[in-house]
């Protein structure tokens, strides 16, 4: 998971666990779940005991919380359609003397698009 | 030249403080994660500053304090992953767990004072700058009483990460499962996999970790993963020959322990290594086009015994650091 820098995951002993006689890797879409199976588009169904959903987090950088900077503008109104913009990563216009440690990398995650 | 009054009636306001003085500033600081506790420590440094920080869990360490899933660690050296003014000769290994870096940062929060400053099971609601008094006005629900308190300051620092609004993906029929649906970002601790059926949905950096670390125990394993994905050997090779399991001896660690000079050219010398791979992110340049080759001939060979149409599947088409 966390804080590769550096865009690419370091995965020691992942692809390698994949091929051990326990496990499939499954490129196919999930169509649906049901009460017992994960179903791929294909209509393969997969029963299993447990799902583990490694499917990450809101990484919009967007405020939890309503955030209202001078004359009244909403930060999270507004990154929600420009995206997350900062001066320098780390100052926001009309947030006086609010300042958030995230650098602003969102539409393109590539470092130097 | 005008008059004057010879009596005026509301006097310049001249306070008797020298130019200069540092005038009271409050700091209100959103989450005591790693960013938090660093603030921490550069606020025994500052002249005239309270503060205080708002942290929604029951204790400190953010990510590190709520990331708990099998296998769950840095992608680089602890070494590096630690603040540039504190060193931690007692690392076990190059690449740590979760468990120890939250421990770590946990150290260094008891001697930032962060615990003395800290509101815990605090989640800012909402900030709203007032202009006529110059302050943001915060909005704190206290999570164990269920009150909202109200507080302000001159500065708001979110120091909040991203990483904790974990998301469930969009699958239709996902809560109609009556098995275990369980979530890397809020994994629970009792749950035991051992000689169970899992399906681990996804590509990325969490499922990368989780897969071999659970493969041992489970029954079987189905690994859904819609996107390929770049799987670099590990990196600063030359500093961890065993990869993961390389771990610090008990005589690195008494020299890291008696010579300072000697652990800070070891993190320098872990830090370089770090961003002497920043080239490879050039779009379009030799190295990245040179990394590429690299990592892709490292999946090859690690893929070697694998059917040959699904390792090349497994190849990404994107460029090298394009997405993670």
């Amino acid at each position: 998971m966390l804080t590769s820098r550096f865009s690419v995951t370091p995965g020691e002993g992942y692809l390698e666990a994949l091929q051990e006689e326990n496990v499939e890797i499954v490129r196919t879409s999930i169509k649906e779940i049901t009460s017992n199976s994960v179903v791929t588009s294909e209509g393969k169904a997969y029963p299993v005991d447990v799902i583990i959903a490694a499917t990450g987090y809101d990484t919009s950088y967007t405020p939890a919380f309503k955030m209202t900077g001078r004359h009244g503008v909403d930060l999270g109104a507004r990154w929600a359609k420009t995206g997350a913009e900062a001066y320098f990563t780390c100052a926001v216009p009309d947030m006086p003397n609010y300042f958030s440690k995230f650098p602003s990398i969102t539409r393109d995650t590539s470092m130097l698009n | 030249m005008g008059s004057l009054s010879a009596t005026p009636t509301t006097l310049p306001l001249v306070t008797p403080t020298p130019l200069n003085t540092p005038r009271p500033i409050r700091i209100i600081v959103i989450g005591a994660g790693i960013s938090g506790i660093a603030f921490a420590y550069k606020a025994l440094s500052l002249t005239n500053v309270t503060f205080v920080i708002y942290e929604k869990n029951a204790d400190v360490g953010g990510t590190w304090f709520e990331s708990r899933y099998p296998g769950c660690s840095c992608d680089i050296p602890a070494h590096s992953y630690s603040y540039p003014w504190v060193s931690n000769p007692e690392w076990s290994h190059v690449y740590v767990g979760a468990e120890e870096i939250c421990e770590f940062y946990k150290a260094r929060a008891r001697e930032y004072n962060v615990y003395e400053n800290t509101k815990f099971n605090h989640r800012v609601v909402s900030s709203e700058w007032d202009a006529e008094v110059g302050r943001w006005k915060v909005k704190a629900l206290d999570e164990k009483t269920g009150v909202v308190v109200e507080d302000e300051a001159e500065v708001v620092l979110n120091c909040a990460g991203v990483l904790n609004r974990w998301k469930w993906p969009e699958i239709q029929g996902l809560h109609s499962f009556e098995g275990t649906l369980v979530h890397t970002g809020n994994y629970p601790q009792d749950l035991d996999l051992t000689g169970k059926s899992v399906a681990v949905i996804g590509a990325g950096s969490s499922a990368i970790q989780v897969v071999p670390t659970i493969q041992p125990v489970v029954k079987s394993l189905t690994n859904f993963a819609r996107s390929a994905a770049w799987i670099a050997p590990q990196f600063v090779g030359r500093l961890a020959p065993d990869g993961r399991r390389t771990a610090y001896s008990e005589e690195q660690k008494r020299k890291f322990r008696e010579d300072a000079e000697y652990l800070k050219q070891y993190r320098r010398e872990v830090d370089h290594e770090l961003n002497s791979r920043f080239p490879n992110f050039y779009k379009g340049s030799p190295r990245q086009k040179a990394s590429r080759e690299l990592v892709e001939k490292s999946m090859r060979e690690k893929l070697a015994g694998m059917d040959s149409v699904l390792r090349e599947s497994l190849i990404p088409d994107f460029d090298v650091g394009c997405r993670r």
